[in-house]
């Protein structure tokens, strides 16, 4: 065994973060700028690659994180066009929708981040299970280049993405239903002739059934394509088949390389995302919005409430595992509501054929633009359309 | 929808396997595994549900019935 990985796992660290997505890199920054020992193990050699992301998130999403100039930003978006199956299209202009990343060199500025906060990053470190003694876990085991070491530590985060085990090794019940599971596949497309202002999204049984197939454009030649179908539909055909329909449909010349496949884990809100001294963030906590598939944003958050919280346990005179309870409190106050009222509102909007989806897009494209509030959709689609207005009625009861 | 009838094996295709792990959330027995860049299924504990197999984007799992 080589002398410095021997010191280097043979210590004892407050936090062990599993995993170097941006869940995992800002949950390792916050508690090590809490004064906490922090390690994180990522199993891929390089942090930020692969990135299997469409690389959409808006300004709120990120801002706070990383800085809104910076090579991690590649384009700016001010327009929307969510295109229904009859191909009518509602447009949207705003001064900003979003950004368009760049995964590669955003989640290695959160790495850099993390480090400089303090915590030691180690890749090529794939953790293989939990160490537990008499049922207390105590640490990881973990696979560092080919060789086993124990690591031990106070706090575990799980932050292993769509693939955690962590959640599952603890005793945390992180199973994504198959109809709860976006069956995802994206492509650069790398000739196309675009408006590079104007993310795409186009809806229908069709096109992508129990989801959508997005349009992000990084230039005017250049964007990212990319699909995702429920798990209800991807049986019959996958989500390769409908990109490769679409293409064929909508850009039968362009060219695209890198096809990333990815499952996007849309479920409700985990009930609970601590097990004793074991938390779990990002996709591993089910911390995706069900209704978008949008995950970046919700793992920054996730990460800083898991990284300070676990700062806040280490210097409690309380036992740890109570302190880290306040995590699922503090993530249901921030972003409970809203995941369950957009967990409905998936739940129903996928209930819509693509008939009714026409219509919607019609009723809607009937009112100016800027008298746009939801009273004034709904007047109008119980005036034209009642039987849509009872799918809308039953989301919006409960929110 | 046709009813599933339970494969008696489950074949990775390595060369089609992106390593995206969709099966492994959606594994109700938690038997699935990316070791050293290549996905694993430990048959002791697969119910031959067909879960991974559905859920695949690129359909790198195949059901072979014998
Ligand atoms: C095709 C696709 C497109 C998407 N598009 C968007 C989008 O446009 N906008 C958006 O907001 N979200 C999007 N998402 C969702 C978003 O990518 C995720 O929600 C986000 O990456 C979650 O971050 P995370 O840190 O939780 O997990 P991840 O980014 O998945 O990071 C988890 C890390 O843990 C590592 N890991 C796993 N197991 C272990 C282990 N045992 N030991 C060590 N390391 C381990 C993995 O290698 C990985 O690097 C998309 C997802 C997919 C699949």
């Amino acid at each position: 065994m080589n002398r410095s990985h021997y010191k280097l796992f043979h210590q004892k660290y407050n936090v062990i973060v599993v995993g170097g997505g941006p869940a995992g890199t800002t949950a390792a920054k916050y508690a090590a700028k809490s004064g906490a020992k922090v390690i994180l193990f990522e199993r891929d050699p390089v942090i930020g690659i692969p990135a299997r992301c469409g690389e959409g998130v808006s300004k709120r999403g990120i801002k706070g994180f990383v800085p809104l100039k910076g090579p991690w930003i590649v384009n700016r978006l001010n327009q929307v066009e969510l295109i229904a199956p009859d191909g009518n299209s509602i447009k949207l202009e705003t001064s900003l929708i979003g950004y368009v990343l760049d995964r590669t060199k955003f989640d290695k500025v959160l790495g850099d981040y993390a480090e400089a906060a303090g915590a030691r990053i180690v890749t090529e470190a794939d953790v293989t299970n939990l160490i537990k003694n008499n049922g207390r876990v105590t640490g990881v085991r973990v696979n560092y280049k080919g060789s086993d070491y124990e690591v031990s530590g106070d706090i575990i985060i799980g932050a292993d993405g769509v693939e955690s085990r962590v959640g599952r090794w603890a005793g945390i019940k992180t199973m994504t239903k198959l109809d709860n599971m976006e069956s995802a596949l994206k492509i650069n497309a790398t000739n196309i002739k675009i408006n590079p202002a104007a993310c795409l999204f186009y809806f229908g049984r069709e096109v992508a059934p129990g989801g959508y197939l997005w349009v992000f454009p990084k230039d005017a030649h250049h964007a990212n394509i990319g699909i995702g179908i429920s798990g209800n539909y991807s049986r019959e055909k996958p989500a390769k088949y409908y990109l490769e329909r679409f293409m064929g449909k909508y850009f039968p010349h362009v060219e695209w390389t890198n096809v990333v496949a990815g499952g996007v884990p849309c479920n409700p809100p985990l009930k609970q995302l601590t097990m004793d001294n074991v938390m779990l963030s990002g996709d591993a906590g089910h911390q995706v919005n069900p209704l978008t598939g949008a995950g970046i944003a919700n793992a920054l958050q996730a990460g800083k409430f898991a990284g300070e919280i676990a700062g806040e346990a280490l210097r409690s005179p309380d036992p740890i595992d109570s302190s880290l309870k306040m995590y699922t409190k503090r993530w249901y106050r921030a972003r409970g509501k809203h995941h369950k009222s957009n967990t409905r509102l998936k739940n129903a909007v996928n209930k819509l054929d693509d008939d009714k989806l026409n219509e919607l897009a019609r009723l809607m494209n009937k009112i100016p633009r800027n008298e746009w509030s939801f009273l004034k959709i709904f007047l109008l689609a119980i005036r034209s359309s009642p039987d849509l207005i009872i799918d809308c009625m039953k989301v919006f009861r409960k929110s | 929808m046709t009813k599933h009838i339970k494969p008696s094996h489950l074949e990775i295709l390595p060369d089609i396997c992106d390593l995206c792990g969709a099966c492994i959330a959606v594994c109700p027995t938690n038997v699935m595994n990316i070791i050293h860049d290549k996905l694993f299924i430990d048959f002791e504990g697969c119910t031959y549900c067909s879960f991974c197999v559905d859920i695949c984007p690129v359909r790198a799992i195949e059901e072979c019935y014998n």
